[in-house]
């Protein structure tokens, strides 16, 4: 929905995904979500601003601290794998993809040992706990960012839609296993 | 309200008054401008701040979306 385009010097530049309009509109259209009362709101800017007061001041009437957004425990918390879904299935076909196709490339070998090693074991120890009983978010976070590394170094070559599809695939599987809590931020996450 | 559950919401909204932007401005904006459209002045010290601008709220936006940063 949105994308994010960083920079080594410059401030990140923010910008709709291709698939902007489609995600803001269905979470327009999901009651009980902010979207929706945005919306029901008129798109007032208004309302948006006076919620946003209202965290601020819930954040400083609830004593919010740094250690409350640590969350370590639900990030490394076991979610059970249900197997026989479709989205289990596909993300750990397209994670083998790409891991075979890194493995024969050579020339990435080649040049960039050490980097391929580091994708490489990311990527095959997410696959190990793909195919056990459980998962925790750590693990499709590593999953993504090693894919991310493997988007840029082969950004436009042959490898792309392999890379590409095994992050959908990704982003699908924590879809349906990590529950409604996640939903609304795993909707936000692009790759343009 | 919680804490548990002002962490989980909070972020959420922050998200939503960034995509609010994008789709009125249509346009790429840097981190800075969007900012800039939610002012907020301090009422003790008068310094001009943004009402996005909680970087543990920004933060955890962050981490858990870490992965929507653009190649």
């Amino acid at each position: 929905m949105i994308r994010i385009r960083t920079d080594p010097f410059g401030p990140p530049i923010f910008s709709q995904s291709e698939s902007f309009q489609e995600a803001f509109d269905a979470l327009r259209e999901d009651e009980g979500s902010a979207f929706s009362t945005y919306f029901a709101s008129g798109e007032s800017a208004a309302w948006l601003t006076y919620a946003l007061h209202s965290i601020e001041n819930h954040y400083v009437n609830l004593g919010i601290q740094p250690s409350d957004f640590e969350d370590v425990d639900s990030e490394w918390a076991p979610i059970p794998i249900d197997q026989s879904d479709p989205s289990t299935k596909n993300a750990i076909e397209a994670l083998e993809q790409v891991v075979d196709e890194v493995r024969s490339d050579n020339g990435y070998n080649a040049s960039l040992p050490q980097e391929r090693d580091f994708v490489l074991e990311g990527l095959t120890g997410v696959l190990g706990k793909l195919k056990s009983p459980s998962i925790s978010a750590g693990y499709v976070k590593l999953a993504m960012d090693r894919l991310s590394i493997l988007g840029r170094r082969f950004a436009g070559s042959v490898r792309e839609a392999t890379i590409i599809g095994a992050r959908t695939a990704i982003i699908d599987f924590a879809k349906r296993h990590f529950g409604e809590a996640l939903n609304y931020l795993w909707r936000f996450i692009t790759f343009g | 309200m919680d804490k548990a559950e002002y962490v989980r919401l909070a972020p959420v909204y922050y998200a939503l008054a960034i995509a609010a932007v994008l789709a009125n401005g249509r346009k790429p904006y840097t981190e800075w401008q969007i900012r800039s459209v939610y002012p907020e002045t301090d009422e003790q010290t008068g310094e001009e701040g943004t009402l996005i601008g909680r970087h543990l709220i920004l933060g955890k936006s962050g981490r858990l979306a870490q992965c929507s940063f653009d190649d």
